[in-house]
């Protein structure tokens, strides 16, 4: 006879929607319960042994050029952390290094161990890499990236419409020339940035100009020297810039307050990440605030929905950004005596 | 060499899933099959896996966090470096975070019976009471930046006193013989290990006198002590000795602010790097604390420790810290 939710309601004195959440994963239920209607479940044989009991979070390295050393993703893995406990799951953390001999081994094994699901942070992934992963048959999600061909659950940061909302805010301060500080190292997030910017661009009647476009080395010190360089060559500067991350732009506000140049009063620069102590800068950086923690837990409900089973479309979940403003961008409205620097 | 879990169940009798089940340490195979089935493997290996296939990292947290919010998510990325190195040798790492003495029992306990091989724990967030929970483990245990307690136990720290010592000779010879010493107003290990240091120093050395501030745990809290102590005393000591980079970001902040400068008017120098992110008109003379060199020094102790019988003697790892010069110190 099969074994129904009331069956194990009966057996382990717990209601039927207690048990129902427990094995649903749903919140509000005691641990130590849910552990104990899992146990009774099992033995009862309402549910398989090879029922996915945990979450693999996999930390895909390319290079290491955006994701080492950054507090962005501990607080990611802080907000898989909670979600998993609170639904009952492990979690295992995993490091894929791009650069191993038996790369495309490791990966093979992954995605194809059916005891767990997979979160993969695909920050550093390019589009070449992807093709591997689509073979995945374990419950699979991508964090932190998005492929075209829609071949996975995705949670990412809403990049485009948050460059789009950041370079809207820079026109709005009636700045016209606009320029880019363009990470060197293209993840997918930067390009969406970019195309945010060229958006807000656009619909004011103007377009991404390249004498304003600099390509900076995504760390700070790499982009404080890449912009000293750059300043060296003696280049038109545009009003304001719009900057891939706050990396990126801390580094190259250093090597314009070397070079003379005030911000905002001369120049002002917009970051994106609202990196710890950046409300410290000077100035203090006006940034786009990611919700790290959140992202992590968004993830986790969502791949818990694939491991359910409650649906079997793909889905795109785009998290929207904050916008901090501080004090690095001028208000060129604003200004008294005018020094006539429309382009 | 890898074998495959139908030839295990085809060799012992048995169905691939109670393999499965067996490899992956969940509950529903007797224990008999079960290690039968893990020698078997471990024969066809060449490599011992009857103890479990998984490691925990557990990472305990004082409730509420000492370290709030974002602060000390800048170290604990560090722990990726650990995973990283018990990977290679085909171990699955498992997170669990720890908040406070009931969780932390209780994730022990539980190590004890669920087919984990052994722990990595980061304790640097225990209190007094916290320690006792250490003699309820039963499989191979590594602990990081904590106190040492009995014989058998295995940890990793940072040598502080070798830092701070380091340290106060590299003040002295730079002339420096009024030393004050801003300190969070925590008391976790690796802090009041360096306090222990400063003191020991002072003791050993005097013609440097020195004293203790406390600041605060947040930065904002840093940054008001700190002024309060620099408009407060009559004349600015020659140095200040910096607990950790939370108390120097703090601290470099009030001293922009009252428009002290450094190294002119006053001596800096501290424990850890300073973010990135903080751009200061000098560079800070610190030292650099190594904690993903300690990561991978604990997963190797506990290879270690897996690897071998226990001998009832534990370890203790120091790792030193090296002293990166900026220009914060005078002379």
């Amino acid at each position: 006879m099969k074994v129904s939710i009331k069956d194990i309601s009966e057996r382990t004195g717990f209601s039927p929607a207690t048990v129902s959440n427990a094995l649903n994963h749903k919140k509000g239920v005691n641990a130590d319960t849910a552990a104990e209607i899992f146990r009774v479940a099992k033995e009862m044989g309402y549910i398989s042994e090879s029922r996915i009991g945990k979450i693999k979070f996999v930390i895909f390295k390319r290079n290491g050029l955006i994701i080492d050393d950054t507090p962005f993703f501990s607080l990611l893995i802080d907000g898989i952390e909670k979600e998993c406990r609170a639904s009952g799951m492990e979690m295992v953390l995993c490091r894929l290094n791009y650069e191993d001999e038996d790369y495309e081994e490791q990966v093979n094994w992954l995605i194809h161990d059916n005891s767990s699901a997979v979160i993969m942070l695909g920050t550093e992934l390019m589009e070449e890499d992807v093709a591997l992963y689509k073979n995945a048959s374990c419950p699979f999600l991508m964090l932190d990236y998005w492929s075209w061909d829609m071949s996975f659950n995705g949670v990412l940061i809403n990049n485009a419409d948050s460059a789009r909302m950041a370079t809207e805010y820079l026109l709005r301060k009636g700045h016209r020339r606009i320029g880019y500080l363009r990470g060197e190292f293209r993840i997918k997030a930067f390009r969406s940035r970019a195309v945010g910017y060229a958006t807000a661009l656009n619909k004011a009647g103007l377009v991404p100009e390249k004498r304003y476009t600099v390509t900076l080395s995504t760390t700070i010190n790499g982009a404080y020297e890449d912009m000293k360089a750059y300043l060296k060559t003696g280049p038109e500067l545009p009003t304001a810039y719009f900057a891939d991350n706050d990396m990126v732009a801390l580094g190259a506000i250093r090597a314009l307050q070397e070079k003379g140049y005030q911000v905002p009063e001369d120049i002002s620069v917009v970051g994106f990440d609202d990196l710890p102590f950046c409300e410290i800068a000077n100035p203090p950086l006006t940034t786009l605030r990611v919700p790290k923690q959140e992202m992590g837990r968004v993830a986790v409900r969502r791949i818990l929905e694939v491991i359910n089973g409650t649906d079997k479309i793909k889905t795109k979940t785009q998290v929207c950004t904050i916008f901090v403003e501080r004090d690095s961008v001028r208000d060129l409205k604003d200004r008294n005596g005018g020094d006539g620097d429309e382009g | 060499m890898k074998v495959k879990s139908k030839e295990v169940a085809e060799a012992l009798g048995v169905s691939t899933a109670t393999v499965s089940l067996a490899i992956n340490g969940k509950p529903g195979v007797n224990e008999e099959t079960r290690k039968r089935i893990l020698e078997y493997i471990s024969g066809q290996q060449g490599k011992d896996v009857t103890k479990g296939t998984f490691v925990k990292l557990i990472i305990f947290e004082n409730s509420p966090r000492v370290l709030s919010g974002g602060m000390g998510s800048f170290f604990r990325i560090t722990y990726v470096e650990s995973v990283e190195r018990l990977q290679r040798d085909k171990l699955e790492v498992r997170l669990v975070y720890a908040y406070g003495y009931e969780e932390l029992k209780e994730a022990l306990l539980k190590s004890n019976t669920d087919g984990t091989r052994g722990i990595l724990l980061r304790a640097d967030e225990f209190g007094e009471k916290d320690y006792e929970l250490i003699s309820l483990c039963r499989v191979p245990l590594v602990m990081s930046d904590c106190g040492s307690g009995e014989a058998g136990w295995n940890m990793v720290n940072f040598n502080n006193r070798q830092a701070v010592f380091q340290g106060m000779e590299y003040l002295k010879a730079h002339g420096c013989r009024r030393i004050v010493y801003f300190q969070n107003a925590e008391a976790i290990y690796n802090f009041r290990a360096r306090r222990e240091a400063f003191l020991e120093y002072l003791n050993r050395n005097p013609e440097i006198s020195g004293s203790f501030w406390e600041t605060g745990n947040e930065r904002e809290e840093i940054e008001r002590r700190a002024e309060e102590y620099f408009t407060r005393c009559d004349v600015l000591p020659d140095a200040v000795f910096l607990e950790n980079f939370l108390v120097s970001v703090g601290t470099a902040q009030s001293l922009m602010k009252l428009g002290i400068s450094v190294p002119d008017q006053i001596s800096l120098l501290g424990i850890d790097a300073i973010p990135d992110t903080v751009l200061l008109p000098y560079k800070l003379t610190h030292f650099e604390v190594p904690h993903k060199k300690r990561s991978v020094l604990m997963a190797e102790l506990l290879l270690e420790l897996m690897n071998r019988p226990d001998d009832g003697f534990g370890r203790m790892v120091l790792v030193n810290e090296k002293m990166a010069e900026g220009n914060s110190v005078k002379g």
